[in-house]
């Protein structure tokens, strides 16, 4: 390709809209101007993340296969480089700079408020220079392990991928997503390399920028940096997982002062693309079943078994999903017991008309204000991308969305042999 | 939309990204999107409106100042309770139902101190009329729930609801047990209790959890009545709405109460004498240590330019020395951060590390210090402080929530100043006053929370 290609995407509710551009590098770059904002925030994401441990180039012939947490790893090195690293180096722009590693994303951002180009310079560099020595690697084994550590002693996190482990039996979406100390001990740089090659193809990934920036800046910075990649797409693998869960109780120990606890269904049959629709349906059905108008929210709260820190979601990506129920409670079984019979309550009667209108219009609501927000509307371009959607499909769903989709999503969802409860709880 | 934050793993330790975060503040002068007013209320107080076109959302404010002290517990309930029913809600299901058909309105809580003020707020942001599908009104329908809430509490027998206040009661014990278990926030707290010992600024803004047991629907009432008569009070609307409507609605709430405002002030401990020490066990695997500093501030303005921009080259940046030499270059702890508490005078400075590294940590953080008095440090290093506290000043102007933060974070003085004037005192700041400044930093408090759980110890 030797042209950018360029279409602008727009919607009438917001009154706003963004440019899609088809980069000549073969980048997918895309610009949401709000041209009345004080900032910008770029990020630029590849699509790959802790769950992508197994997988095959397209120029290849060999699946490989690589330790827990190397996307995480590589995260972190991608900072280094051979004079000044990147956070020395936005220091001198004045940006706020970050990055972030989630189950099927690596993402490097920034934000600030004047200095867009030359910060802006200073991400596409880094990102497309790694530098990384054997010494370097052993030094960010030392650091990551402490970071594991701290997330070892974080309640909810460890909650959260102990019910994973008990649900899924081989998914890699149940291993912490800056793997083990054991896991990163293997990391090598020239393994670091090899995904790199693999997973930082332009054609892999995508650049995302949204607020006061207009789309000639973005361009000319683009155009001057970005140099063109063999385009190379990724086979991934994840082993044949079993519908069926490993178990439906696990139990940790840590000083907590309340119990904390997850208690999700997993999705028997999980596909490997994004539908919008039936992850909204899904979210709506949530909000009706324990959302905190809901009955069942109510009487667990009257009754002492949650706080406000309850929460629902539905949490979902390649060949796994789950509804979850999280939060603090004195007594988690009776909580999980309350939630069970929430739900056989609720499919008998099925949802109300009145109640399917109540949270369409609150989701509404949430969707129109995530748009004032230039982080959620950049990392979601990103998202809307990797999962093949378009960004502003929501708004059309929520208007098309009918009652009887979402009682057909509550009758499928919720099979009660997959339901496990994660407890962390002092000794 | 469909994005959560809630499973990232950021590169940098929370340490950053909570002063990233936190740093609210800033305001465009090039192009000002908005307009600041402020007018006295009949009740007596201060009424702030933030007027843009451009926002997507709107969002009222209720604050209420009164000087922290023992009835600190009583006032941090009583919003809770206040916004689980009215006279019309009957329980919170039928307030978040309320809240779901004004398209998702939020209804928010804050009680916090600031200096030895406890700020009582309770706020209502809901999307811009603009976007209702059927042409209602949401903005002035949600700040009249809003003050009904406030002021049409449910009652029985002239005292709040027995069953909520005992709900309500159990959550905010709850939240505070939460506090202790999350050992990070849990180190702060007890180094701020240590160093504040003898200052009102010890106590904690939900007071303690004795206090919050002994609570009575009585005693609660009798305090929400006392918060309504004497507490100063701000009101702030930011958005595109009827400002001077919400003005007399919320005058006409409040009109039948007999208001006789307390003063509040906050007591300036310049210097520390010696330095106190304080250390626990826990069965946790990382160690937490926190050192509380004195900034030798006499007031709240006292050289705060210059001393805000030297808490940032010290620990508030990537680029500060707590990063860039005791996290980066020394692999001490996996996060270091010093933050400015400006109206108490103090900083603290907040790390995570293994528990046998307690004194090579302790005197890498205080060598760091020593390096600033003398004077290493580059002006490229200063450019870049007063830079990132320009940027995070600056993109307060992007939403009503953040420029209502903004401004009602200095409703205690009733000083209220745009970004823009903050970031010229930034600018001004020279060498010389960020070595005088660091010069007048003394040690006051050290609390370690040594973690004694071994490898695969707290796994199942």
């Amino acid at each position: 390709m030797s042209e950018n290609k360029i279409t602008y995407i727009k919607n009438d509710i917001l009154d706003e809209g963004y440019y899609s551009i088809d980069h000549k590098s073969g980048l997918r770059i895309f610009v949401y101007p709000k041209p009345e904002y004080a900032s910008a925030y770029a990020v630029f994401g590849t699509k790959y993340g802790s769950i992508d441990t197994r997988f095959k180039r397209s120029d290849r012939v060999d699946f490989v296969e690589i330790p827990a947490g190397t996307a995480h790893f590589l995260e972190h090195k991608l900072f280094e480089s051979e004079e000044l690293d990147a956070f020395q180096r936005y220091a001198a722009t004045g940006a706020s700079a970050n990055a972030y590693t989630s189950f099927d994303r690596t993402c490097y951002l920034f934000t600030c408020t004047g200095n867009f180009k030359e910060n802006f310079e200073i991400l596409l560099d880094f990102v497309r220079h790694p530098y990384f020595t054997e010494e370097t690697v052993l030094k960010e084994q030392g650091i990551i392990g402490q970071e594991i550590d701290m997330y070892k002693d974080s309640p909810e996190w460890e909650c959260l991928f102990n019910m994973l482990a008990a649900m899924y039996h081989k998914h890699s979406v149940k291993i912490d997503i800056a793997g083990t100390k054991e896991s990163i001990s293997k990391i090598t740089a020239e393994m670091l390399f090899s995904c790199y090659e693999t997973f930082y193809n332009l054609s892999n990934m995508a650049l995302a920028v949204a607020g006061n920036i207009s789309v000639e800046d973005v361009l000319e910075v683009a155009d001057r940096l970005l140099e063109a990649d063999e385009p190379v797409t990724v086979e991934r693998a994840f082993e044949e997982e079993d519908s069926s869960i490993v178990k439906a109780f696990v139990e940790e120990n840590l000083p907590v002062a309340t119990p904390v606890f997850c208690f999700g269904y997993k999705e028997k049959s999980p596909s490997p693309n994004r539908s919008v629709k039936d992850e909204i349906a899904k979210n709506l059905v949530l909000d009706v079943l324990a959302g905190q108008m809901s009955d069942l929210y109510k009487e667990l709260l009257d009754e002492g078994l949650v706080n406000n820190n309850f929460s629902t979601e539905y949490f979902r990506g390649c060949n796994y999903g789950a509804m979850i129920f999280s939060g603090e409670s004195s007594d988690p079984e009776a909580v999980a017991e309350k939630i069970k019979k929430g739900i056989s309550d609720l499919k008998k009667t099925g949802i109300s008309q009145e109640d399917f209108e109540t949270v369409r219009k609150k989701q509404y609501g949430k969707t129109v204000r995530a748009f004032a927000d230039i982080d959620t509307v950049a990392n979601s371009l990103i998202v809307s991308h990797f999962e093949n959607d378009e960004l502003f499909s929501e708004f059309e769903v929520i208007k098309e969305m009918t009652l009887d989709y979402i009682n057909e999503t509550l009758d499928s969802s919720f099979e009660e042999d997959c339901a496990v409860l994660s407890v962390v709880r002092s000794k | 939309m469909i994005f959560s934050k809630k499973l990232w793993k950021p590169a940098m330790g929370y340490g950053i990204m909570e002063e990233i975060t936190e740093k609210y503040c800033n305001i465009g002068c090039d192009r000002m999107k908005y307009s600041f007013n402020k007018t006295a209320l009949s009740c007596k107080g201060d009424f702030c409106s933030i007027s843009s076109d451009s926002f997507k959302s709107a969002c009222v404010s209720v604050s209420f100042m009164l000087p922290l002290g023992d009835d600190a517990s009583l006032y941090a309930l009583v919003p809770n309770v206040l916004t689980r029913s009215s006279q019309d809600y009957e329980n919170l299901a039928a307030v978040e139902r309320k809240l779901a058909n004004l398209y998702g309105a939020e209804l928010i809580v804050d009680v916090s101190k600031v200096g030895e003020t406890q700020v009582i707020k309770l706020m209502i942001s809901c999307i811009d009329d603009r976007f209702a599908l059927d042409n209602e009104v949401i903005a002035s329908e949600s700040s009249k729930l809003l003050f009904d809430l406030i002021f049409k509490p449910r009652l029985e027998n002239g005292a709040f609801c027995d069953a909520d206040v005992e709900s309500e009661k159990r959550i905010l014990c709850e939240r505070l047990f939460a506090e202790q278990s999350d050992k990070r926030v849990y180190a702060k707290n007890r180094c701020e209790e240590i160093m504040f010992a003898d200052e009102a600024y010890g106590i904690h803004r939900y007071g303690d959890i004795e206090s919050i047991e002994a609570i009575t629907p009585a005693g609660l009432y009798e305090a929400y009545l006392k918060l309504l008569s004497t507490a100063k009070i701000a009101v702030c609307v930011s958005g595109n709405t009827d400002f001077s409507a919400v003005k007399a609605s919320f005058e006409e709430s409040i009109s039948d109460i007999s208001r006789n405002v307390v003063s509040t002030e906050t007591l300036f401990v310049e210097s520390a004498e010696d330095v106190q020490y304080e250390k626990e066990q826990e069965d946790v695997k990382q160690g937490k240590l926190v050192m509380g500093f004195r900034l030798g501030m006499k007031d709240m303005n006292d050289n705060y330019a210059a001393r805000r921009v030297m808490v940032d080259l010290f620990g508030g940046s990537p680029h500060s020395k707590l990063f860039t030499v005791v996290r980066e270059k020394m692999s001490l702890c996996y996060y270091c951060s010093a933050r400015m508490i400006r109206a108490k005078g103090y900083m603290f400075v907040q790390s995570g590390i293994e528990s046998y590294n307690e004194e090579k940590a302790k005197k890498a953080i205080l060598q760091q210090l020593e390096d600033i008095k003398a004077g290493s440090f580059s002006d490229e290093d200063i450019q870049a402080s007063v830079k990132a506290l320009e940027d995070s000043f600056r993109s307060v102007t992007d939403s009503p929530e953040s420029l209502e933060g903004w401004f009602m974070s200095q409703c205690v003085s009733g000083e209220y100043r745009t970004p823009d004037e903050f970031i010229e005192n930034f600018k001004a700041v020279s060498r010389e006053d960020i070595i005088k400044a660091a010069e007048q930093v003394t040690l006051d408090t050290v609390f370690m929370l040594e973690g004694t759980a071994t490898e695969g110890e707290s796994n199942e």
